[in-house]
């Protein structure tokens, strides 16, 4: 023991000045992260216990609904985990919570106010019809880039609180098809979480939110709860926008305008081309 | 370029490569330090995406770390900067070359693992473009092939590799460079990157965040891929098994380097938009400059001046051996064979 700490105070005399401020600095950021360790772990364990007894926070949420396939309208199957301040909202098995429309065919009121975004929000969207001018405008994506659709959206936009601005769209919406982006719409957001958009269109225009989706810190979706209805990844999105696309992309103009999502059968011809 | 012994001419020496990596270190610890990184970005856009389909095991420790750091984003994030810095001094000290090397790879391993979720390996969408198999790896990979080897008597080859004088000598590193880049073709040909829209795509993403001036060139490079993925993919995926199996079969290793080189710079600009180091987010360069350095690493060096003369007219000896009846005839100069 005493020749090993002889050879130790041999080594270190040897060692120039610059080699033992390494060592030092070293030895010191070594303690500083057994520390820090602690540290997290004590904070770690407060912050758990306040946790149980509280409320997710959230942000706004969008919805990847494009790529999850199968029909929008499918039967409700479960409770809705968000927004319960609004009333008779119907939950889809794909975990959309559609928001209460009037019922019946819509008035010639609505439908000519329904026609008349679908056009406002298609002669605004003719400069975003390339996605390099939406990313220059300062749009991001918020969904995963690489997926069919891809929802990019312009933060500064979603703070200005504007509803159903079609000059101003807080989230473009964009088809992956096999010759590069295509524009296939917009998104706008209700004025504030839990909150539906006016009905313009009366059951045209059903406004939409998503209980299932897990979303970063930045509001971009990162992935999906899982069974039992948690986030492996983010943070599940309790207090969500509700939320509206309009779309102008020609095929879907037609039929869909303001369809929740769209299934791979819709999208398909878009994606290879043939629409 | 270092000297070695008596001699006088430069050579890419194992040390040369030390210096370059701890620069690498050195400039990942100041990306660290950028403020974006001491609050929660840290955890939430750098560390969780890694868990993003993972198998449930690794997910769900990429979470758990994402969530610890996510406790003390700032303290934790100034260790993590502390820790690279250090590496990357140490590594440009000489005396204290090893334990730096040491803490180099056992950091990196554990960066690969938690930061960067095993390079995406285990999700089926791992892409070589957008920095597959992980910089963290390579940073492990380039330490373990510079580590200083016990010094024998016989003086060094001078026209010998970087990496043979360490421990795996330079079939070790030849051999690491197959796996990469071979690794790296059979990464390309998963059905992921395979679609028509898989390249676009990816440099579609990496355009996400960036200054005007690299999302513009982004975006023309990914509109050049439109539709185009699946023959890029197999394409590339050739290509690198080439430039992967190409110096451990032949003698002429350079060209192969240099195509790798090549094309870890089109990957690092085009697909990782330069480790997304102009965003302001970015918290190392990514695998272009580390398979660069590796290449480096395994480029042979020439012959010091006054045995090059030598050692080629050795080698035509070698190669071949000039019978006398394929001098040259006084008469007409032609190298005609006399018989």
């Amino acid at each position: 023991m005493s020749s090993l700490r002889h050879r130790a105070q041999q080594r270190w005399a040897a060692t120039g000045l610059a080699a033992r401020v390494w060592w030092t600095a070293s030895a010191s950021v070594a303690m500083a992260a057994v520390i820090a360790l602690g540290a997290v772990t004590l904070t770690d364990g407060s912050a758990n216990a306040t946790a149980k007894s509280g409320a997710t926070s959230t942000m706004p949420a969008m919805g990847s609904t494009a790529t999850s396939g199968g029909s929008s309208m499918s039967p409700a199957m479960t409770s809705s985990s968000v927004c319960p301040n609004v009333k008779n909202t119907t939950v889809m098995s794909n975990g959309m919570v559609m928001a209460p429309v009037p019922s019946g065919p819509p008035t010639a009121a609505q439908q000519s106010a329904a026609d008349q975004l679908v056009a406002n929000v298609k002669s605004s969207l003719t400069k975003y019809a390339s996605l390099s001018a939406a990313t220059a405008a300062g749009y991001v994506p918020a969904t995963n880039p690489k997926g069919y659709t891809v929802h990019y959206a312009n933060w500064q936009t979603a703070k200005s609180g504007d509803v159903l601005d079609p000059t101003n769209p807080t989230f473009l919406v964009y088809a992956n098809t096999q010759q590069g982006p295509k524009l296939l719409g917009a998104m706008f957001l209700g004025p504030a979480p839990c909150v539906p958009g006016p009905d313009i269109g009366g059951s045209l225009t059903q406004w939409h939110a998503h209980d299932n989706l897990c979303l970063s810190s930045t509001h971009q979706v990162v992935g999906q709860t899982n069974s039992s209805g948690t986030c492996t990844t983010g943070t599940h999105n309790v207090d969500t926008y509700f939320m509206l696309h309009v779309w102008v992309e020609p095929s879907l103009a037609q039929t869909h305008q303001f369809q929740a999502d769209l299934t791979r059968s819709e999208l398909a011809p878009i994606i290879t081309g043939q629409a | 370029m270092t000297t070695n012994g008596d001699a006088r001419t430069p050579r890419l020496s194992a040390r040369v490569v030390q210096i370059g990596l701890g620069c690498l270190w050195l400039l990942d610890g100041l990306l660290q330090l950028q403020p974006k990184l001491f609050g929660p970005d840290f955890a939430n856009n750098v560390i969780l995406p890694s868990a993003q389909g993972q198998p449930g095991l690794l997910s769900g420790s990429v979470t758990h770390m994402a969530h610890l750091i996510s406790v003390q984003p700032a303290v934790v994030n100034a260790v993590f900067a502390s820790v690279q810095i250090l590496v990357g001094i140490g590594l440009l000290l000489r005396d204290t070359v090893k334990p730096a090397l040491a803490l180099s790879i056992g950091w990196a391993l554990g960066v690969w693992a938690f930061g960067e979720g095993f390079g995406m390996l285990f999700t089926g969408s791992a892409s070589p473009l957008t920095g597959a198999p992980g910089a963290a790896l390579l940073y492990a990979a380039v330490s373990l092939l510079v580590w200083p080897a016990a010094r024998t008597r016989a003086p060094p080859d001078r026209r010998a590799p970087a990496a043979a004088d360490g421990p795996l000598g330079a079939a070790g590193g030849r051999a690491v460079w197959a796996a990469l880049w071979v690794g790296m073709g059979l990464l390309w040909l998963l059905p992921a990157n395979r679609t028509p829209g898989s390249v676009a795509g990816a440099i579609q993403g990496a355009a996400s965040g960036e200054p005007g001036w690299l999302s513009h060139l982004e975006m023309a490079a990914s509109n050049l891929f439109a539709g185009r993925g699946s023959s890029t993919a197999v394409v590339t995926a050739a290509a690198s098994m080439v430039i992967g199996l190409g110096p451990l079969v032949t003698k002429r290793s350079w060209p192969y380097l240099v195509a790798g080189m090549a094309l870890a710079l089109d990957y690092w600009v085009f697909g990782q938009a330069f480790g997304q180091m102009f965003t302001g987010g970015g918290t190392d360069p990514s695998t272009g400059p580390l398979v660069i350095l590796l290449a480096v690493a395994l480029f042979p060096n020439a012959a010091p001046p006054g045995t090059l003369a030598a050692a080629r007219t050795a080698r035509t000896q070698e190669v071949l051996p000039l019978p006398v009846e394929w001098a040259p005839t006084p008469a007409s100069g032609t190298g005609v064979p006399v018989h």
